[in-house]
């Protein structure tokens, strides 16, 4: 199975950004991240394929407001998050999702995404010891990105 | 530009995105016309001709693979282009989208430029 580290992941975040949305963004650390926004907004999606696993995206609100401001071009205070910002998080996952996945497989990619979803923040999983985690900021707001692969050995048995 | 442009796909926002990039391509916002799904897209086809369908695949009710499908069983609606813009990057799914007549793929993320050259040069040569 491949590997993807921190730095990777964060990488495809921040070129999704800036290539879908003009949305400038660099990585921070564990440190930087907490005196940031807290995250309130969370979505997910499944891949499947050689192996399995998940991406999960955690967006604090500010976050979630400039990224719809900057895909409509309209100013972050006229964004509604319950309606806009959800399909935002959502849409977000199903592209860094799709980058990773590629990531994972190169040219002859042999992984299927599902379609994203919003969950709350229990469901929020633990990279574990094959995963990774990355924090990104901009303008001073924070997304926490995690790559989770599942378990080898249950896939296996599913 | 005088072509009529469908964006089939799940996300609102994405589909306003997309929009202003046709608009940016020449096409003005009265010829341009939306969908959520590949069902929502199949019923308005039978309402107005479109000559190119800019398609997502991953969506609920009708995925985009089922659009492609059900599009060219319909004789009526053999000429309509379609270009996939999605995150799919399975190369089985693309090889059958292909099969299905798809024109073009742009895979998200991608800069609104390579959309808008896209879209020009696939209206360009019905025009």
């Amino acid at each position: 199975m491949s590997q993807l580290t921190s730095q990777r992941i964060a990488q495809l975040v921040i070129e999704a950004l800036e290539r879908t949305a003009f949305v400038l963004a660099e990585p921070v650390d564990a440190e930087r991240a907490a005196e940031l926004s807290a995250v309130t907004c969370f979505s997910r999606i499944f891949y499947t394929g050689p192996d399995q696993g998940q991406l999960f995206l955690a967006a604090s609100e500010g976050f979630v407001r400039e990224l719809v401001a900057s895909l409509l071009g309209v100013e972050p205070e006229d964004v509604d998050p319950a309606s806009q910002g959800q399909d935002a998080i959502k849409e977000l996952a199903n592209i860094v999702g799709g980058s990773t996945i590629l990531a994972l497989s190169g040219a002859d990619c042999q992984y299927s995404l599902n379609l994203p979803e919003l969950v709350e923040a229990p469901e929020m999983p633990e990279p574990g010891e094959r995963g990774a985690a990355c924090f990104v900021e901009s303008e001073g707001e924070l997304l926490k990105v995690i790559w989770r692969p599942s378990d080898p050995s249950r896939s296996a048995a599913a | 530009m005088s072509c009529n442009v469908l964006i089939v796909d799940d996300s609102l926002i994405l589909r306003t995105a997309i929009k202003k990039v046709v608009k940016l391509a020449g096409v003005s916002e009265d010829h341009i016309f939306e969908a959520g799904n590949g069902q929502e897209a199949i019923d308005l086809l039978e309402t107005v001709w479109v000559d190119l369908v800019l398609l997502d695949l991953n969506m609920p009710v009708m995925d985009g693979e089922q659009f492609a499908r059900e599009l060219r069983e319909r004789p009526e609606l053999n000429d309509v282009a379609v270009v996939v813009v999605s995150t799919e990057s399975n190369r089985a799914r693309l090889d059958r989208m292909r099969e299905l007549g798809v024109v073009d793929t742009l895979h998200k993320p991608f800069e609104p430029e390579d959309l808008r050259r896209l879209i020009s040069t696939v209206l360009g040569v019905k025009l």
